[in-house]
């Protein structure tokens, strides 16, 4: 098992850009590489922050030639002594993999997108033809510690963006969004973002007031159930609303503006402050029924959220090494297959032969009888034998016998015939 | 009383404080709910209703017919409307308290139980007016509790984000969720003690002293005003919900304080 490829650690954007792939030329990729024969089994798995090939080849070394195949079908992509290149080989290559899906080597720590990512080239690769018993198995460990991790850890739990931590403070005041009004001022990059995080929650009626209004439109555009209204409007706006998201500059709201919004409404009110200067007076926040954050509450929200991720670190990592010790024992327990054939194989051979002296003329009712007993007799006495055998070649224990020690109490030779 | 009634009405307090302490703990540690509590909480309410049963069986009268039984009954009422919130809410997070409570009263009803103290109204024919009155009492009590423990997470998340205190961990219902709780928890008190308080009153029209009367009145009505009052705040106005958990706490404090009233009318029989 090898694995060779180009992360946002090691290359830069601009490198990782030239050898992004999409998904049918990512499928068509691997189908080219197996194809040269060298690999049994291949993978390719490209997004955003990394393009990484896993290969199952027989060849000792199928690193380089993991590398030399990424050389010659990615044509821009860059030299191997760039330092751009993560390559590992055998349980190496299986913990990178696992630490992958968990988001554990992500650019923001416990991102859930690589799972859906990793499940893609997943089915990419069986769809193509390029997966086996090996890659199969060890893509459907990393989905399955992918999960783990998002649920057994708080790894990806939390904000940690501006827009998720505004989310994140909306459905702590208010669960959804159904049958509520949200006001967004501004319809930069900073507003949109934290807008479309909100619009995440679900439900909700938006509105959206900018100078510009083509800006609004288009922002609104983006947003579910949103309507642009005109700057001038935005006290009349604001005293409906019940989340408000401002990023627009100009003179900010008073504590005054605030609690003319205030009166005569019944819910709650969030303001959202993502403005450099601020677009709230902070002393708004003192105003019975509102809630202010600013850019620096958020923050301090993401920052939480970030710590308690990398405090699950530890705990994914050893449920990582569970894993890659479970995949190891039983890739080494499939090192005992041919002989293990060989050896069903013979006996069988023995069966068949013995059978032949039944009478011709036996029923034909008792010949099936037969049949189904000398199978279930081999089974049985080659049943324990095989197991010890597949147990013993997974693990280091001296008391379990090896391939080895089976071929010489069978006669067996190197090729498996008794 | 020959009955596996009040061994099994003892042994649900080890059930509630345990439940209790796994509950909180998680809390403590801000983990999710461990699933034995999560268990072990719905058997011990149901242990608790087969403690009744039986007892109710076995005295072939109401399960709330001494000061002991009325407290038990208590906690299980209480425990009861906590396993409706769990499964209608994510209150999960706030069950701790809800436990804590209910192993607190039931432990309180176990010398009631154990000393063999005289049926209040061992004597007295059967009526089934006071049973009502008497056990929508006390269900009432149970929801006044509930809004009493309810409103205390109000506050309680109402101050951390007001005050941008983000603890992370599991967190419990919003600032609407509690509201919404609330808001049931109030009109529930109310529903049950409108009832439960005219009952009595037909009940005992002619035993209870004008004293007694106005006593239990004026307890009630103060227990009306803030149970309305905080309801109305709740539905029609949530951004003042910081008074109307305060008006719901005050509810608790003025349902004990009159229980200085209603306690000696029960203990002597005359509710």
């Amino acid at each position: 098992m090898f694995h060779v490829g180009i992360d946002h650690h090691l290359a830069p954007l601009d490198v990782r850009e030239q050898v992004a792939v999409d998904a049918s030329v990512a499928a068509r990729t691997a189908a080219t590489i197996h194809a040269e024969g060298w690999a049994t089994e291949i993978a390719l798995i490209s997004t955003c922050n990394r393009t990484e090939l896993y290969v199952a080849s027989p060849e000792s070394d199928g690193a380089d030639l993991a590398l030399g195949a990424w050389l010659r079908h990615m044509p821009a992509a860059p030299p191997p002594t760039s330092g751009c290149y993560r390559r590992t080989r055998g349980a190496a290559s299986v913990q990178h993999l696992l630490r992958v899906a968990c988001g554990l080597e992500s650019a923001i720590l416990g991102e859930t997108e690589i799972q859906g990512q990793v499940r893609l080239a997943h089915e990419r690769a069986r769809a193509g033809g390029t997966l086996g018993p090996v890659l199969d198995r060890l893509f459907q460990a990393a989905l399955r510690i992918g999960k783990r991790a998002r649920d057994e850890t708080s790894l990806s739990s939390g904000g940690v963006s501006h827009g998720n931590a505004a989310a994140e403070v909306v459905r702590r005041v208010f669960d959804t969004l159904e049958d509520r009004r949200v006001l967004v001022v501004g319809a930069g990059r900073i507003a949109a973002q934290a807008a479309r995080a909100v619009a995440e929650i679900g439900g909700g009626t938006f509105f959206v007031a900018n100078r510009t209004r083509e800006h609004a439109e288009a922002l609104a555009a983006t947003l579910p159930r949103a309507h642009v209204r005109e700057p001038d409007t935005l006290s009349a706006e604001l005293a409906q609303a019940h989340v408000a998201i401002l990023a627009a500059g100009g003179a900010p709201l008073t504590v005054q503006d605030v609690e003319i919004a205030m009166r005569r409404r019944r819910d709650p009110l969030l303001l959202v402050d993502l403005g450099v200067p601020r677009c709230v007076a902070p002393a708004a926040a003192a105003v019975r029924g509102v809630f202010l954050y600013d850019l620096e509450a958020l923050e301090s929200i993401v920052a939480g959220a970030l710590a308690a991720r990398r405090e699950a670190v530890p705990a994914v990592e050893a449920l990582v090494g569970e894993e890659v010790e479970a995949y190891e024992l039983w890739m080494r327990g499939r090192g005992a297959m041919p002989a293990l054939h060989s050896l069903h194989e013979w006996a069988e051979a023995i069966r068949v032969a013995e059978m032949q002296w039944l009478p011709d003329d036996l029923d034909p009712a008792a010949r099936e009888a037969m049949e189904r007993v000398t199978r279930r007799l081999v089974q049985r006495l080659l049943g324990r034998a095989t197991a010890r055998v597949v147990k013993g070649a997974g693990s280091q224990d001296p008391s379990l016998p090896t391939v080895r020690d089976l071929q010489s109490l069978f006669g067996l030779d190197d090729g498996g015939s008794p | 009383m020959d009955t596996m009634a009040v061994p099994l009405l003892v042994l649900v307090v080890a059930g509630y404080a345990a439940v209790a302490t796994g509950y909180l703990e998680a809390r403590r540690r801000r983990e999710a709910t461990p699933r034995w509590a999560r268990w072990a909480g719905p058997l011990t309410v149901a242990a608790h209703l087969g403690g009744l049963l039986l007892l109710s069986l076995a005295t072939e009268r109401s399960p709330f017919t001494t000061l002991g039984q009325s407290l038990s009954f208590l906690a299980f009422s209480l425990g009861t409307l906590y396993l409706v919130l769990e499964a209608t809410s994510r209150v999960a997070t706030h069950g701790g308290g809800f436990y804590a409570l209910a192993a607190a009263i039931a432990a309180l009803s176990v010398p009631g139980l154990t000393q063999g103290e005289p049926l209040a109204w061992a004597d007295a024919p059967r009526d089934v007016a006071r049973s009502m009155h008497i056990g929508l009492a006390l269900m009432s009590t149970a929801a006044i509790l509930a809004g009493g423990l309810l409103a205390l997470g109000y506050l309680g998340t109402h101050a951390r984000v007001k005050r941008k205190q983000w603890d992370g961990g599991a967190h419990g219902p919003s600032l609407d969720g509690f509201q919404r709780l609330l808001r049931r928890a109030s009109l529930l008190g109310v529903a049950l003690l409108a009832p439960a308080f005219g009952l009595g009153l037909r009940a005992h029209a002619d035993t209870a002293g004008p004293l007694e009367i106005v006593g239990l009145t004026g307890t009630i009505g103060v227990l009306l005003a803030l149970l309305i009052t905080a309801f109305w705040i709740w539905w029609r106005r949530p951004r003042f919900g910081p008074l109307a958990a305060w008006l719901n706490i005050a509810a608790v404090l003025a349902l004990v304080l009159g229980f200085g009233v209603i306690h000696p009318l029960v203990l002597r029989g005359g509710l």
